[in-house]
């Protein structure tokens, strides 16, 4: 899959896209390298996605670490949806029996393994954005938080197609299964969302702060060098280890 | 106690007016109510006194359709013949709350729209639990013997009332009453989990009463409950089930208390018993299937043996009828 995010030379794209990309980034495309993709998905190659500045965070997530609490996704939708977002959860907990609780959570908690959180990757290249026809999907240039502006998306579903990363599986909370993009449509509200970081949010990423085993490693009673959700820099070395 | 505004309406739209002041909250018997508000639990500036309001306590027969008044006490339901004969899980159920004394107060409604008993949220000193508008779960991580086995996200409060295990057996329907006027809610959505919001375990909205609770007579039905103490304690597994059809099973309804955070219906349970009959062998597996997909913590699996075993025990005495 990440061959995806190498731009290739040699390619180039349609002048009319790049004339629209330029206007939906704005300086950044300007000031970035443009890259171009066509033919790289394997369908109708209108997209060029532009070298954006990386996301400074997104929420890496520990399987090993997870007891399948759900906070995670309960705070997530209570949170958007506080401030007039989807509520939606934009992090999901698909049930993964394959996955093993750490030594010392499986100790005591011997009935709550086999979750797998995921989210949006925050793509060093966000192939999501540039075919959106709003300029919905964007990417902020202060922190490079990949997020889509609500208000304007038009459910059109464009992102969700260009989204490389599959989200399919069961959902740990209904047992049901999910079979999107880590762009994931919400058909209440007829708007796709994904993870935005909490932009906006004092305190970063509800679920980074809340979930209990981070709670808990961070009080030092459980011994881990790094949290089940953890923020760090979208580096293309980091994208290609995320879940 | 911290003060508060005391008020006494006579009707039922007088009480739904009061109750949409921020902070209001509805009383009936005051048993659950009262020991909130000692502890400071959740803001409370205005008690909307229901027991003002006539004509809320009856017990009938409305052709065929058993009719109870949100403001019947439990004794009261306990000790109906009507209840016994036609609806016997809930009488069971009622009869088995807590202690004489709370069930001469304790109202209907009141043990349908009770808060949970965990003994975290029940700790005035926890204030960042999630029933308490907090951001944190002690119980995940934490002592998890009275908690949810099922369902659990964020919080994993279980519902404590026994009635409420028995009328979702039964099907029932709930009357409810708001500014817009009145509607009926099914008792299969009537309660909500913390995944669609952990701060309200009913659908019921600030300023909405049950006004009634609708039950269709007929089909037997038992509730048994096991708790540590034989009376003035709450579930830690109830079971209510409720079979329709006389040799071949119909409709199977089996609800499970206390072990998650609404009634928890055993629906593969269920739809494995249609069309058998309740012979020794069917019971094991059907008993056996209540407790699929269960996900203790840290100290409630043993909720699943008892699951498994109420379950058994509840279809061995409908075997019986
Ligand atoms: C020691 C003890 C043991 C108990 N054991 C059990 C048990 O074994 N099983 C069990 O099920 N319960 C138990 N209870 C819980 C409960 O208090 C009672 O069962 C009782 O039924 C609650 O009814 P109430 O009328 O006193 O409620 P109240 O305390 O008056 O009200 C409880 C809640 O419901 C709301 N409310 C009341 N009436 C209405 C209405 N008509 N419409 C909407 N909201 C309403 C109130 O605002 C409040 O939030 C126990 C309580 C105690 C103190
Ligand atoms: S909050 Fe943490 S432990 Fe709970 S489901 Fe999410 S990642 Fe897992
Ligand atoms: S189970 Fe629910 S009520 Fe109990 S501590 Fe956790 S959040 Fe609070």
């Amino acid at each position: 899959m990440s061959d995806r995010d190498i731009p290739r030379s040699g390619e180039t794209a349609p002048e009319e896209a790049l004339s629209r990309r330029r206007l939906v980034f704005g300086g950044l495309a300007a000031a970035g390298v443009v890259a171009a993709t066509v033919g790289t998905f394997g369908r109708a190659a209108t997209a060029v996605a532009a070298r954006q500045p990386l996301s400074d965070k997104v929420v890496v997530t520990d399987p090993t670490l997870c007891v399948g609490c759900l906070a995670c996704e309960v705070n997530c939708s209570t949170w958007h949806a506080s401030v007039g977002r989807s509520g939606v959860p934009r992090i999901r907990i698909l049930a993964t029996p394959e996955v093993k609780l750490q030594t010392q959570l499986a100790s005591y908690l011997p009935g709550r393994t086999g979750f797998s959180p995921s989210t949006c990757r925050q793509c060093p290249t966000p192939w999501c954005a540039p075919n959106c026809p709003t300029d919905a999907l964007r990417v902020d240039p202060a922190t490079g938080d990949r997020y889509i502006s609500e208000t304007e998306c038009i459910d059109c579903g464009k992102c969700e197609v260009d989204c490389p990363v599959e989200w399919k599986g069961t959902l740990a909370r209904t047992s049901l299964p999910i079979d999107s993009k880590r762009v994931i449509r919400d058909a209440t509200n007829n708007v796709y969302v994904k993870c935005d970081l909490c932009i906006g949010r004092q305190g970063g990423p509800i679920c980074v702060e809340r979930c209990p085993v981070n709670v808990a490693i961070r009080a030092g009673y459980v011994k881990s060098d790094h949290l089940a959700l953890d923020l760090r820099p979208s580096t293309q070395e980091q994208w290609e280890k995320l879940v | 106690m911290k003060g508060f505004e005391y008020t006494r309406p006579t009707s039922v739209q007088e009480a739904v007016q009061l109750l949409s002041a921020q902070n209001a909250r509805a009383l009936g018997g005051g048993t659950d109510l009262l020991g909130i508000m000692k502890d400071a639990l959740l803001p409370t500036d205005r008690v909307v006194d229901l027991k003002g309001i006539q004509g809320l306590d009856h017990i009938k027969d409305d052709s065929g359709t058993l009719a109870i008044g949100a403001l019947a006490r439990l004794n009261d339901i306990a000790a109906s013949s009507l209840v016994a004969g036609k609806a016997p899980a809930l009488a069971q159920a009622a009869s088995l709350v807590a202690s004489p004394q709370i069930r001469n107060m304790g109202t209907l409604g009141g043990n349908l729209a009770q808060k949970v008993r965990c003994w975290y949220f029940r700790d005035a000193d926890r204030t960042d639990c999630y029933k308490r508008n907090g951001s944190y779960c002690y119980a995940v991580l934490g002592a998890s013997d009275l908690h949810a086995v099922f369902d659990g996200a964020a919080c994993f409060a279980v519902h404590p009332s026994d009635t409420a295990t028995a009328l979702s057996a039964l099907d029932a329907t709930v009357v409810v009453a708001g500014p817009k006027g009145q509607r009926t809610v099914p008792i299969a959505s009537f309660f909500v989990g913390p995944d669609t919001d952990y701060l309200r375990e009913t659908v019921l909205a600030p300023d909405e009463i049950i006004t009634e609770v609708r039950v269709l007579l007929g089909a037997p039905s038992v509730f048994l409950k096991a708790a540590p103490r034989r009376s003035i304690d709450f579930a830690r597994t109830s079971v209510g089930a409720q079979v329709i059809g006389t040799n071949v099973i119909q409709t199977a309804r089996i609800a499970l208390g206390a072990v998650a955070p609404t009634p928890h219906r055993a629906t593969k349970a269920e739809a494995f018993l249609e069309g058998k009959s309740l012979a020794p062998d069917v019971i094991a597996q059907a008993a056996e299937l209540a407790a699929d997909g269960a996900k203790p913590l840290a100290s409630n699996a043993y909720k699943i043996p008892l699951i498994k075993g109420l379950v058994r025990q509840a279809l061995t005495a409908l075997s019986a009828r």
